[in-house]
């Protein structure tokens, strides 16, 4: 009955996690904070903790295969802009598929690379040598200044470091705030500041530059299933991209962003990607690993050394009452494998039937509904409140592309927090500050109420995609 | 400049001080938000398993046991019977509005939660932790000598040590930093060790500089040797509010049953004790004595009441079965320690 259940889990995962993907602006944490608050009632229908794990396992995982899709496809800019990303510039190229397959490719292998490395943590585990748990005893006491030099080269990389600095600063300062508003419920429960804060930085502001965006004709794309490069490099910048996942995963405060603007820093200074064409294949497949295997050590590190480092293993942790069963884990690493495999399927056969289809969508009209319901969304659990964060995240993530600077500064976010926290003075600075952090209880949203909060901000958004679409077709035709 | 480069300038501005507004604003909104929730009712630790955990509690507990990380978390565990409440004060809280140390008496408010099947109190704020009294009565610490520490195996009580030397930090295997120490009375010398989350720099700064210190530790035997955990370090008694119960000062100590062979010839207070197996005795010249055993868990000492000392009253206690202290005299009786009984207190 129980494997059933977690099939289940699975298919579910894939699915929620197929169409997390694909719409912009909607994270991984969101679903884990739903199913959370769905727990209570989840487990009177036969699904228990490991399930639930699971379900949001696969969504992780899931999501990080699909999430490529609409970056890559949704908005291209047209060639007037001068810095392309890496992807935009093989779609715009007609070779979108290809940048696809590489993404999969990387994806998959991040996947596959990093349950290998578990499994041996594992084994090691059994036979009495706590591998991460010494590592992470051992690197504590530094991990301040593991963080300062890290976020310190992260800055000082960029051409306008003044910029970079003071984005950093802020996003750090925006950061204390919000983690101890009374404003809004704590980081304890489903729905919290973290959920309008992040969808703001990270999610509302590029919704809104792309509002104002000049895209260009979308290319046809050739189909194809070949690698523009070979087995061994796509292999070898999967190991660079899984390592940096690894060690994102397990220490705190970083992000995927970071690990590939710092892995991509080093690839230069060894002189690795002389060329253009093979830094671009390789930034895609190294990026793909380190979503995929960041994703699995997150969850990892809530059992090996009882630590919470993404939004899917605080979820997790709450499930267990702050522990992880090693059954657990076992169950979301088959999981994680199954749902990685279906999605590496699902995207090799149909990726240019998907790719097709997403750009015949209407990008401005569909960003327009996707930031209609994140703004219902969050104000209908939130209340206005939240929409007083999404604004001030919103707000900081406008920074950084209209300064030039990289996205990833906004994640000073946590990096600052946790730099404060691990300097061990955090309790004088912030008295100093006068930013003390405070809770408030809130009563938890119920069942009832949070489905109907999420079928009505889905469905007045769809409304508004169609509204739109037909407007502007009406007006084209006129 | 152009006027493109110009609006753009401005624009960046404009999302700047949108930015640093709404900041500022939510900043304001937080520090005069009351979180405090008046309405919630005191509840006692033995009543937190009917409460529902995700929702706010109000609890009055004495502090028996408190740890801090090396990253300043501050964990205070409240104890009454055999339910515990931890109260874990994260950093991101700022500086308490007081140094809290074992046997505060605190209220505390917050949300209850679980960790590990143990209950968790996260407070409200560093204000919904308030101060009522000191009181070291209610966790039944004593003040002892260092040279009477044998009274109190495994027992939590204030130490007064005259000196300290050889002060140093050393790290475990287990990667924990230690404070050690050797405190001393007179000749004599014992070791004693504050654990990581036990000590701070200040402790140390004071265990370096300060004479005549009291500590809050625990007297350990090991392969014949006594030892101390000290919990806590006070070089102004005064100062830190350590106001110890006179019934329970260093007169009036109640000693082990066990442990009165130490004190043959000696007044000494004992308790708490049961009494089982009393007569009334006449002796040879015709006095009649109350005699009776004194229990306390397995020690049973044989105890006498003379004639004069005793009362009905005494003689209904030797029927009642409940705790009593005595105030004695030890004395050796045919090669055996005995009591005579001066006093029976409730």
């Amino acid at each position: 009955m129980e494997v059933i259940v977690i099939l289940f889990s699975i298919i579910a995962g894939i699915m929620t996690g197929v169409i997390t993907g694909l719409i912009p602006g909607i994270h991984v944490n969101t679903i884990a904070a739903i199913m959370v608050s769905l727990s209570t009632v989840l487990y009177g229908y036969g699904m228990d903790g490991t399930s639930i794990a699971v379900y949001i396992a696969s969504v992780a995982v899931t999501h990080a295969f699909f999430d490529y899709i609409p970056s890559l496809f949704l908005g291209v800019p047209n060639d007037e802009v001068f810095a392309l990303l890496p992807g935009h510039r093989m779609v715009r190229e007609g070779r979108g598929i290809e940048a696809l397959n590489l993404s999969i490719k990387g994806s998959w292998n991040g996947v596959q690379i990093g349950v290998v490395i578990l499994i041996i943590v594992l084994i090691m585990q059994s036979r009495g040598i706590d591998l991460l748990g010494a590592v992470d005893a051992y690197i504590r006491p530094y991990l301040f200044w593991i963080l300062l030099t890290t976020s310190l080269i992260l800055i000082l990389s960029e051409a306008r470091k003044i910029w970079a600095l003071l984005i950093f600063m802020l996003s750090g300062l925006f950061g204390i705030i919000v983690l101890g508003s009374p404003l809004v419920p704590s980081t304890g429960a489903a729905f919290n500041g973290l959920f309008p804060a992040l969808a703001g930085i990270f999610g509302v502001s590029g919704l809104i530059l792309s509002l104002f965006e000049r895209t260009g004709d979308f290319p046809e794309q050739k189909n194809s299933t070949e690698l523009p490069m070979s087995s061994f490099g796509v292999l070898s910048s999967s190991v660079r991209g899984t390592g940096a996942g690894m060690a994102v995963g397990l220490l705190p405060g970083l992000g995927a962003a970071n690990a590939a603007t710092l892995l991509l820093m080093i690839e230069n200074y060894l002189g690795k990607n002389k060329k253009r064409d093979t830094s671009t294949y390789s930034y895609i497949v190294t990026t793909s690993a380190i979503n995929t295997s960041d994703t699995l050590f997150g969850i990892a590190a809530l059992y090996f050394i009882e630590k919470t480092r993404s939004g899917a293993s605080v979820a997790m942790s709450q499930l267990f009452d702050g522990t992880f069963p090693l059954f657990a884990l076992v169950a979301v690493i088959i999981g994680i494998v199954i749902s990685g495999f279906v999605a590496m399927t699902v995207m090799q056969h149909y990726s240019m039937y998907i790719a097709y289809a997403i750009s015949k969508l209407d990008f401005k009209e569909l960003n327009l509904a996707v930031l209609i319901f994140l703004v219902l969304f969050i104000y209908l659990t939130l209340g206005s409140w939240g929409i007083v964060i999404l604004m001030g995240g919103a707000y900081l993530g406008l920074l950084p592309p209209l300064l030039h600077v990289r996205r990833a500064q906004a994640m000073g976010f946590f990096l600052v927090p946790v730099m404060l926290f691990y300097s061990g003075h955090q309790a004088n600075i912030v008295s100093y500050l006068h930013l003390e952090a405070k809770i408030k209880y809130y009563e938890e949203l119920d069942v009832t109420k949070m489905a109907l909060y999420l079928l009505s901000s889905l469905g007045v958004s769809s409304l508004m995609y169609i509204l739109s679409v037909l407007i502007k077709r009406v007006w084209m035709k006129r | 400049m152009s006027n493109r480069n110009r609006s753009y300038q401005l624009i960046i501005i404009l999302i700047l001080f949108l930015f640093l507004g709404t900041s500022g604003w939510l900043s304001y909104k937080n520090a005069s938000i009351d979180v405090l929730a008046d309405h919630v009712p005191v509840s006692s630790l033995n009543e937190l398993s009917q409460l529902k955990v995700g929702e706010p509690v109000k609890v009055i507990g004495v502090i028996k046991r408190t740890y801090i990380s090396k990253e300043g978390i501050l964990m205070f565990t409240l104890q009454e019977e055999n339910n515990e409440v931890a109260i874990s004060v994260f950093p991101s809280f700022g500086r308490l509005n007081k140094d809290f140390q074992i046997g505060d008496q605190i209220q505390a408010q917050g949300i209850l939660s679980t960790y590990k099947n143990r209950y968790q109190l996260q407070p409200f704020s560093k204000d919904s932790i308030q101060f009522i009294k000191r009181s070291l009565d209610e966790i039944g610490v004593v003040q002892t000598p260092l040279h009477k520490i044998d009274d109190y195996r495994d027992e939590r009580v204030i130490v007064k040590v005259d000196e300290i030397h050889n002060v140093y930090s050393f790290t475990s295997q287990a990667e924990k930093t230690h404070l050690s120490f050797i405190v001393s009375d007179g000749d004599l010398e014992v070791e004693a060790i504050m654990f990581e989350g036990l000590w701070s720099e200040e402790d140390r700064r004071v265990l370096n500089t300060s004479k005549d210190l009291y500590l809050i530790a625990e007297p350990k035997k090991e392969f014949d040797e006594w030892s101390l955990i000290v919990y806590e370090v006070f070089d102004d008694i005064e100062g830190s509010d350590l106001v110890i119960d006179e019934s329970l000062n260093q007169d009036e100590v109640y000693i082990k049953l066990s442990n009165i062979n130490r004190y043959l010839g000696e007044e000494v207070s004992i308790g708490p004790v049961y009494f089982d197996g009393f007569e009334i005795y006449t002796s040879q010249s015709g006095k009649e004595h109350l005699r009776f055993n004194v229990q306390q868990d397995t020690a049973i000492v044989n105890a006498i009441l003379f004639e004069g000392n005793w009362s009905d009253r005494d003689l209904k206690m030797m029927t009642v079965d409940q705790e009593y202290y005595i105030e004695a005299t030890v004395d050796e009786y045919d090669g055996e320690i005995s009591l005579i009984v001066n006093e029976i207190k409730e």
